[in-house]
């Protein structure tokens, strides 16, 4: 052999043996940390203890939410009678689902049945993300109704206020300008409002996230409907002002 | 004995009051010379417009006052519900066995 190929194979050698190192060591701290198979009994009751812990707190958490919820919804006064049966019905199926779950996943001794089951916790319900903005939503977008058939009643006084007021004498220019600004606000608001309960109310766990856009949207909605109540409140203390 | 001065002034007296008796009789069965006026006049109409007009303006006002205080609380109200959408539009649920 060539001094030159001897210095290659041993050059060949050494790198081997780098790879092998460089690879080989990463390879077995990982098997260590990523491991999730037990290799005794007891860390597999272990483990199943664990999972059910998580479990019931994550489903008592829900119950919790869904309680609050339907709080909500009891103690809305303007709720449409339709809107409140579909938000009630909605919360009772998932406090029945999330019970009967509980009671599933405690019945279970295998670990891994007990990590797909507790998943569904939130893939079978979405509790947080989907049913709370869907009982929050289509309850404001009623209030906003509400709120908005009160401004109109307003706005009617405040016009007979300024035609009498016209019929004296004074001035009502800038009066009738709010006033006009106001059914001019509170006709958006209502027209934004309005098909927010029909775009939420429909939607499923099974549809998110790609239904989550949907939610975006029309919390966008209440919130130019919400602005444009806020800006026709002021217009009706400005028509008062005036007026005085 | 009467004396006849006197006799005279008593005649003359009762022919007075005789007169003034038959005077007022007639005067009694006269139609009145002028009749009662009616306050008809738009003057008097005025202020009883005026009347009805301020009570109707200040209940408006009571009742603007109170529906305003309405949408107060119902903008409250929606501002609550929509705060409490946000918090769980930014939510994140991970796996809930972890």
């Amino acid at each position: 052999m060539t001094p030159t190929l001897t210095r290659t194979r041993v050059l060949s050698g050494v790198l081997l043996v780098a790879c092998a190192v460089a690879v080989g060591v990463p390879s077995a701290a990982m098997a260590d940390t990523t491991s999730t198979v037990p290799r005794n009994a007891q860390a597999k009751a272990d483990r199943l203890a664990y999972c059910h812990g998580h479990a019931d707190a994550a489903i008592q958490a829900r119950l919790t939410a869904l309680g609050n919820d339907l709080t909500a919804v009891n103690s809305a006064a303007h709720l449409a009678p339709a809107d409140k049966q579909t938000l009630l019905g909605l919360i009772s199926s998932d406090q029945s689902g999330l019970t009967q779950l509980k009671a599933t996943i405690d019945a279970t001794t295998d670990p891994t049945t007990c990590h797909t089951d507790g998943l569904t916790i939130v893939t079978g319900y979405r509790v947080y993300v989907l049913v709370g903005p869907k009982v929050r939503l289509t309850i404001a977008a009623d209030q906003i109704q509400a709120a908005g058939a009160t401004l109109q009643s307003v706005a009617t006084t405040l016009q007979n206020d300024i035609n009498r007021a016209k019929g004296n004498g004074k001035d009502v220019a800038k009066a009738q300008e709010a006033l006009n600004d106001l059914n001019t606000k509170t006709t958006a608001a209502l027209s934004a409002a309005a098909p927010v309960p029909g775009q939420v109310l429909p939607l499923d766990p099974s549809g998110y996230p790609a239904n989550a856009t949907t939610l975006q949207s029309a919390r966008q909605s209440l919130e130019s409907a919400r602005s444009d109540l806020h800006a026709a409140r002021k217009d009706a203390a400005q028509v008062v002002a005036d007026l005085q | 004995m009467h004396r006849p001065g006197a006799t005279r002034s008593v005649a003359a007296a009762s022919a007075m009051f005789v007169a003034a008796l038959l005077a007022g009789c007639a005067g009694s069965s006269k139609a009145p010379s002028a009749p009662v006026q009616v306050p008809t006049t738009p003057a008097a109409a005025a202020p009883a417009s005026s009347v009805t007009s301020q009570p109707t303006s200040a209940a408006a006002g009571a009742t603007t006052t109170a529906d305003l205080a309405t949408v107060d609380a119902q903008l409250n109200s929606i501002d609550a519900q929509l705060s409490a959408a946000d918090s769980g539009l930014a939510q994140q649920e991970g796996d809930p066995t972890k």
